[in-house]
């Protein structure tokens, strides 16, 4: 196969060569001028970024103020999730704290070297108990040791402000319409909680 | 010379050169054999499919809301407008309104994403050139709006913004004066884009008249989004067939005249421009309209049987959903139209006669995902 | 012959042994190795560094202050890599190509004058060995371009031949200019001459000067003339199958080269180890000793080279050389025949 060069005259070449000469000196100034400008990175584990309350990373489980998760044991998170990463099981609880949590979780594993964090989970949770929250430093070595169960998910500290604000807002809740999560009388914000 | 497999031809002057799937430039796992004779290309060959994860087919197994997000993983450095298509043909399908709330953040989020896509084709187009200066500087841009779409979804690639009837969650508090803000940086960093490599003689050299594609070539082949625009074909979904509420914006759709790598380049800068002053206008709209963010979904979600086809612009072109549902919970098929499949198609004899670097630079400036490419 | 410094206390500790001759020359070989190997990690933390501020980043931080011994623990994760041959290569010419790399790059500096006479070998054909002994390089690209056996060095290897054969002729042409105003290719000489101004003040030594930097770029292969490891073209080009300590050997000899080159020019167009003239009114420039003003302008130097590699894209082959054989032979040619105008209108003789 034959190609061909494309020819230019002198003149091109020159006005070419000359151009190419200027903008490089433009391009350094450019570049210089960076140079001497602050770096815009953050070193990471000594400076962090803010992240928005609701960034979806770890899963959380709510807990009253007596540690008990709110939990019922219902499954609706199981069945939302599209990648089938959490796993179940539960039993009949002979002390139920109230009236709705008479199931009592077994085992609550998240797979979270599988899940991809879509959210879809803590959405369709009836109890607004699951939660995404903005969690991102739990690597492993090896792949199972990702799967957090129930003891690790817990979240004693109540919800902040801002996430409560956020949480508030009914037309961010998925399609179900959910009970209210039960409330404590006397706990205030660590029922909440 | 054993491992050196002759194609016909001379055998002391052709030799076939196997270009990814592990090749630093080939944007993913796209493998090209190239047939070179010294420095130039004769023939081309791809492999595509390295990345095949059978979205439609998971799809056809999932319920409707569980497909959503796996949307984001097809084009995932242009996410939303994919996840949006999807919305809209379930929609379509389902006969559900969207309220005007969303609409407008469906159109921020739409636009800003694709700010955040072309600031990396922006970048990886330097590195493509040899510039690498130049991708980490669209990466600093891009990383500044990929913080506001986090601030609106919760998370930095796959957002999973855009819901049946609706968006994920409203905006958070001081983001219009945020994006704004952001915006203004954006394009303020643009001179410095073209003095360091737009308006470089060397970049000039490299991507003028370099990989034409004329305007028939191009149509025939499937080309859509800027990259058919580049030669001239003024197609944009949002202009020819709008959705959403694209028809209460004002913005021009930026032309080129060559269709060559260069026009393929700064079209995208332009469109920078063009999807800044559309997410200002809808900043400025949205201040009005307040109300619900998503219809609610009643009981289980099953669509009527039959069909519906919904398309969008995409950052990297027009991006198409087909649903047929049968009544159940999840669809019946699924199909998309990828736009990085269309562009690519056309690749193969585009780089013909073009050297060894020039098929970089012709691959970079289709911008390709292969998440897109193989779905 | 005068003695500098390095040279005559060589002759004192050794006056014992001067029957062997060979020792008299290994004090200067060792410590100019030595210097060449930290020299290598200190510019390879300072590109680092230098790209990584001109990119809004920070670059290498944690090890050491400002991440300064980084280098010296990526070398020694390089030295106790696995070292992978091909089995198709061919081991010997694979083996070869990084020393025939790097040898010339380090036998440079035996003509260097660091300072006032602290020179190892002040050859009166200083600036012929540096051109001849830098020539040598692309041979061991190419071998390792062939030997790897791997069609992307391969490819790498052959554009490393052409670029560097063609930009031989213009950088020799632009030393020759200067060698026609000093009258001398003495690399001492050449700086003697520049003791009023630096040659890159007179007209034909600033475009000697600028085709000089270009060439010196195609030789380094740096941006944007790094065709022959284009990292997006060719995966990395000549050195795609070298891993451990053959690429540790070859990353060593990319810097020792830029160095050289940096020192080189600074020798031949910035009036080496002279304070520059532009300080004049400085009268106490000229106090401080010879190779820290050699030291400075040598930086500033690797400077421009990093920053000139950060700021541009990468040419195309056929580009590159017609940039070479159209633009810069030319340009080398006609500078030429200005040294001469010029030398005439400064009434300098041709043999001094
Ligand atoms: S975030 Fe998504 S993938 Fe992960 S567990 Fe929840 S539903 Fe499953
Ligand atoms: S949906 Fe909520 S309440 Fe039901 S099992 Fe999951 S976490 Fe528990």
């Amino acid at each position: 196969m034959a190609f061909s060069l494309p020819q230019y005259s002198w003149r091109e070449l020159w006005e070419k060569g000359w151009s190419g000469f200027v903008t490089a000196l433009k391009g350094m100034r450019v570049t210089i001028r960076y140079f001497f400008s602050r770096p815009t990175t953050v070193v990471y584990p000594y400076q962090r970024l803010e992240l928005p309350v609701y960034y979806r990373g770890r899963h959380r489980q709510r807990v009253d103020a007596n540690g008990i998760p709110w939990c019922i044991a219902c499954g609706s998170c199981a069945r939302a999730c599209p990648l089938e990463c959490i796993h179940i099981e539960a039993s009949a609880n002979p002390e139920p704290p109230d009236t709705k949590r008479r199931r009592k979780l077994d085992r609550f594993d998240i797979d979270l070297a599988r899940c991809m964090y879509c959210g879809l989970c803590a959405e369709a949770c009836p109890q607004d108990c699951l939660m995404l929250v903005a969690d991102y430093e739990y690597s492993a070595w090896r792949p199972q040791d990702l799967v957090a169960p129930l003891s690790v998910q817990l979240r004693p500290e109540p919800l902040s402000e801002a996430e409560l604000r956020y949480r508030a807002d009914p037309a961010s809740d998925p399609a179900p319409a959910k009970p209210k999560p039960p409330r404590e009388a006397s706990a205030g914000e660590g029922g909440e909680g | 010379m054993a491992g050196q497999t002759q194609v016909g031809g001379d055998p002391f002057e052709e030799m076939l050169v196997n270009m990814g799937p592990q090749h630093p430039s080939t944007h993913g796992v796209l493998r090209l054999l190239i047939r070179v004779s010294g420095e130039y290309v004769e023939d081309c060959r791809f492999h595509i499919g390295y990345l095949h994860r059978c979205h439609e087919k998971i799809s056809e197994s999932q319920t409707y809301v569980q497909n959503i997000p796996l949307s984001d993983r097809l084009d995932y450095v242009g996410a939303v407008p994919n996840g949006w298509a999807q919305c809209l043909a379930v929609e379509k399908l389902a006969g559900l309104e969207v309220p005007a709330r969303a609409e407008y953040l469906r159109v921020i989020a739409a636009e800003l994403q694709r700010i955040a896509s072309h600031l990396l084709f922006v970048g990886t187009m330097g590195t493509d050139l040899g510039a690498v200066t130049m991708f980490l500087f669209g990466m600093r841009e891009r990383e500044m709006v990929i913080d506001l779409l986090e601030a609106m979804s919760g998370a930095r690639l796959t957002y999973h913004y855009i819901r049946i009837g609706g968006v994920a969650r409203d905006l958070p508090d001081g983001f219009a004066e945020r994006a704004v803000r952001t915006l203004d940086t954006v394009l303020s960093r643009i001179p410095d884009y073209d003095d360091l490599f737009t308006n470089n003689r060397i970049l000039r050299e490299r991507a003028e008249r370099v990989g034409v594609i004329p305007a028939q070539t191009a149509l025939e082949h499937g080309f859509s989004g800027p990259t058919l625009r580049a030669s001239g074909v003024p197609y944009d979904v949002r202009r020819c067939d709008p959705y959403g509420i694209y028809d209460r914006f004002e913005f021009d759709v930026p032309l080129g005249s060559n269709g060559d790598v260069y026009d393929r380049f700064t079209i995208r800068l332009r469109e920078i421009e063009q999807s800044s002053r559309i997410v200002r206008q809808a900043l400025e709209g949205i201040e009005g309209v307040g109300g619900p963010i998503r219809t609610p979904i009643k009981g289980r979600f099953r669509p009527a049987p039959g069909w519906a086809y919904a398309h969008v612009e995409g950052a990297r072109g027009d991006v198409g959903y087909y649903i047929v549902s049968q009544g159940g919970d999840s669809p019946y098929r699924l199909k998309v139209r990828s736009p990085c499949f269309g562009n690519l198609a056309g690749l193969e004899h585009l780089i013909r006669g073009w050297k060894i670097a020039d098929v970089v630079a012709i691959l970079g400036s289709i911008d390709i995902v292969l998440g897109c490419v193989d779905r | 012959m005068e003695r500098g410094p390095i040279e005559s206390l060589v002759h004192r500790l050794f006056a014992g042994l001067y029957g062997i001759p060979v020792l008299g020359w290994l004090i200067p070989i060792v410590l100019v190795l030595g210097m060449v190997a930290l020299a290598a990690l200190v510019l390879i933390w300072l590109e680092r560094k230098v790209s990584g501020h001109i990119q809004s980043r920070r670059g290498p931080l944690h090890n050491g202050p400002h991440g300064l011994l980084q280098t010296v623990w990526d070398a020694l994760k390089l030295l106790v890599k696995e070292d992978i041959v091909p089995s198709s290569a061919d081991r010997l010419i694979m083996l070869m190509a990084p020393f025939v790399v790097f040898t010339p790059a380090v036998l440079v500096y035996v003509v260097m004058p660091f300072g006032k006479g602290w020179t190892v070998a002040n050859l009166n054909i200083g600036l012929l060995w540096v051109v001849s002994v830098l020539s040598l390089g692309p041979v061991g690209i190419i071998l390792g371009g062939w030997g790897s056996h791997n069609k992307w060095s391969l490819l790498g290897g052959m554009r490393s031949a052409a670029q560097l054969i063609s930009y031989e002729i213009p950088s020799v042409l632009a030393l020759g200019a200067i060698v026609m105003m000093a009258g001398t290719m003495s690399m001492d000489g050449l700086v003697a001459a520049q003791d009023q101004y630096e040659f890159v003040l007179t007209p034909p030594g600033l475009i000697a000067f600028v085709v000089y930097l270009v060439t010196a770029l195609a030789e380094l292969n740096r941006n944007p003339f790094d065709l022959p490891e284009a990292e997006s073209e060719l995966v990395a080009g000549f050195v795609t199958e070298y891993s451990g300590f053959k690429f540790a050997i070859f990353f060593l000899a990319e810097f020792a080269n830029l160095l050289a080159l940096s020192m080189i020019t600074v020798t031949v167009f910035l009036g080496g180890w002279q304070p520059p003239s532009v300080l004049f009114f400085l009268p106490d420039s000229a106090q401080l000793p010879g190779v820290f003003w050699f030291a400075i302008k040598t930086t500033v130097m690797v400077f421009v080279f990093q920053w000139i590699k950060w700021t541009l894209p990468r040419l195309r082959i056929d580009q590159m050389l017609n940039v070479c054989w159209k633009g810069l032979i030319p340009i080398t040619l006609g500078n030429l025949a200005l040294a001469c105008v010029w030398l005439l209108l400064t009434e300098k003789s041709w043999a001094r």
